[in-house]
């Protein structure tokens, strides 16, 4: 597969954060979005109103488009939260996709 | 990686903003033997610019070109025996002239200090267009942000659409990182406009640098498409297809020229708006700017607001690049210095001088640059009555329309009905484009529109936060 962590760099040693229970790996420095969207994921939240898909817009701690719940805590920025080991990460778009 | 540092309850000068001009002002302070405190809301400083890698390495200057490194180079300047640089502190309040409020990991606080140099910055101006709140589809600046700062590409097929010199920047960036770039398109038909400068003897090194641009695009094999934009992005859940096609003169879509892209990403880039909300607050005047149809923060000749004590550099005194952002802020903390009573030595005289040149020249061009990127009205056509503008609320179009017939282009009696521009980004995606929808119902369109009252916190913050101060 080719990878979106594309630039030849020192990453470090990965380790797993979990996403609605699944383990995805996520490297030192990387914010919440990063991991996601390496791991494939780019849907986030769901608007209240019509249950659409939104997913990181701004990337930079504008637009609050990329919330997702991060141990307990509600609404967190993705794209503002750095990852880190253990972390336990509630995306609700995800949460309502029919298991495979 | 450099552990997060909290700030001290007073300094002799607090700058808001670690960008090019935050740094700059901070690295000239510093050696002055100022008490400085620099405050940023991101994990590293740098700011847009000069963004810092995130990671255990750099990225490879091959995809991401030189401004990392002279980032890290400015970064080194700051003496770190007057200076301490708080990365993760949002500054969300003020609570008289010389003292901020702060939030920094869940923690809020407050510094005074003698002096306030404000280098918040700018973000990316939005268009909205049907599709545009799909997953997949995101700023330029997001996806270089996660390119600069992750070594991470946004998708693998990409197209970006949009108006202005940073189309080139992101697309070799994208290009050259692997991405495979689907189109690039430009609204502005016009490739000659650098040369219309005046006094192009002065803008030598922008001229080398856009020879370089347009080189590294040929290698790369990448062609812009003048005249062209996003229309439409499609996808169930998430982008799948981009709908692409010609424009007018007055940024209207030209029916029969429809063409359609797959892809997983799409980036727009629509110039910048300043982050004017702390100034705000601090009951900084305003300067309104017609050809970017925003309000700026206003600055004197010596680069201080209609505040005494308090100092502007960068891109909220108008957009002007990342040169004119570094040389304010050496500007800016030349006349903190004298402020302060300090005596500026022979060097310091000299950088200031310098810095004055640089900005000049600098601002001259940028105006002359955004005129000839200036978005016409016909680009607000590209939102039809169901398309979603303000992305928080998810307010349709329609709705605007009907309450600015209603109110007869009222900018707050829409906000209020429709709750455009309300949500928890306070308006700063949507706040451009609602504002210019409902001038078209106004009886004088070309008044200046009042701007948007500031409020704290300027930001949305975690209710402990607000709550327990240090
Ligand atoms: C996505 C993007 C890409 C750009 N690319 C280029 C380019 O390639 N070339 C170019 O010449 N120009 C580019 N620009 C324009 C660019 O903004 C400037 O050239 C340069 O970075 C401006 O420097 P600055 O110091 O004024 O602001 P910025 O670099 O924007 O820095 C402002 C800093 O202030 C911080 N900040 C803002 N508000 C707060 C707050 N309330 N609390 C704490 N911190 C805060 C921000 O986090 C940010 O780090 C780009 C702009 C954007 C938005
Ligand atoms: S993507 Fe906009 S706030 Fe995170």
């Amino acid at each position: 597969m080719f990878g979106l962590r594309v630039a030849p760099v020192n990453r470090g040693v990965p380790f797993d954060i979990s996403v609605n229970g699944k383990s995805i790996p996520a490297y030192p420095g990387e914010t919440v979005a990063g991991a996601l969207l390496a791991a494939g994921i780019n849907i986030f939240r769901k608007t209240y109103e019509g249950d659409r898909g939104r997913g990181q817009f701004c990337g930079m701690g504008v637009c609050y488009d990329c919330l997702v719940d991060i141990d307990g805590r509600h609404s967190q920025r993705a794209c503002m939260t750095a990852a880190a080991p253990g972390m336990m990460i509630e995306v609700p778009a995800v949460l309502k996709e029919p298991a495979e | 990686m450099t552990s997060r540092q909290s700030p001290p309850v007073n300094a002799d000068v607090v700058i808001v903003g670690a960008g090019p001009a935050g740094l700059s002002a901070a690295a000239l302070l510093s050696k002055a033997g100022v008490n400085v405190v620099l405050l940023d809301e991101n994990a590293r400083p740098g700011g847009q610019y000069y963004r810092q890698s995130r990671l255990g390495g750099s990225l490879p200057k091959a995809i991401i070109g030189l401004s990392q490194i002279a980032g890290r180079d400015l970064i080194d300047r700051i003496d770190l025996a007057h200076a301490q640089i708080c990365t993760d502190t949002m500054v969300w309040g003020v609570e008289n002239d010389n003292t901020l409020l702060y939030s920094q990991g869940g923690h809020a606080g407050r510094i005074s200090s003698k002096a306030i140099v404000l280098a918040t910055g700018a973000h990316e101006r939005v268009i909205p267009f049907p599709g545009w709140t799909l997953p997949g589809v995101m700023t330029a600046g997001a996806a270089q942000t996660l390119l600069k700062a992750q070594g991470i590409l946004p998708g693998k097929n990409i197209v970006i659409a949009g108006t202005g010199p940073f189309l080139y920047p992101v697309s070799t960036q994208m290009a050259a990182a692997g991405a495979k770039l689907e189109a690039i398109c430009e609204l502005s038909r016009d490739r000659f406009w650098p040369l219309r400068v005046q006094q192009p003897f002065r803008h030598l090194h922008i001229y080398r640098e856009a020879i370089s641009y347009l080189a590294k695009m040929r290698r790369l094999g990448l062609r812009v498409s003048m005249g062209t934009t996003v229309v439409e992005a499609l996808g169930d859940t998430a982008l799948r297809q981009v709908v692409v096609a010609e424009i007018d003169g007055d940024h209207r879509e030209l029916p029969g020229t429809r063409r359609t892209i797959a892809t997983d990403t799409l980036l727009t880039s629509f110039s910048f708006v300043p982050n004017v909300q702390v100034a705000r607050l601090l009951g900084c005047d305003l300067r309104w700017d017609p050809v970017q149809q925003a309000h700026f923060v206003n600055a004197d000749a010596r680069l201080q607001t209609s505040r005494q004590g308090i100092y502007l550099a960068g891109e909220i005194v108008g957009i002007g690049g990342h040169r004119v952002a570094k040389a304010e802020g050496v500007f800016a903390a030349a006349s903190v210095l004298e402020d302060l009573g300090y005596k500026l030595d022979h060097g310091t005289a000299a950088a200031r001088q310098e810095a004055w040149r640089t900005r000049s020249a600098g601002r001259q061009f940028a105006a002359h640059m955004l005129k000839s990127f200036a978005l016409k009205p016909g680009v607000f056509s590209l939102a039809k009555p169901d398309t979603i503008v303000c992305r928080c609320e998810s307010v349709p179009r329609s709705e605007i329309d009907y309450h600015a017939k209603v109110w007869e282009g009222a900018q707050r009696a829409v906000k209020q009905c429709t709750r455009a521009g309300m949500g928890r980004c306070q308006g700063r995606m949507c706040g451009f484009a609602v504002a210019q929808l409902v001038r078209q119902h106004s009886s004088a369109p070309d008044e200046i529109p009042m701007p948007d009252t500031a409020r704290m916190p300027v930001k949305p913050l975690v209710l402990s936060e607000a709550g327990h101060f240090e």
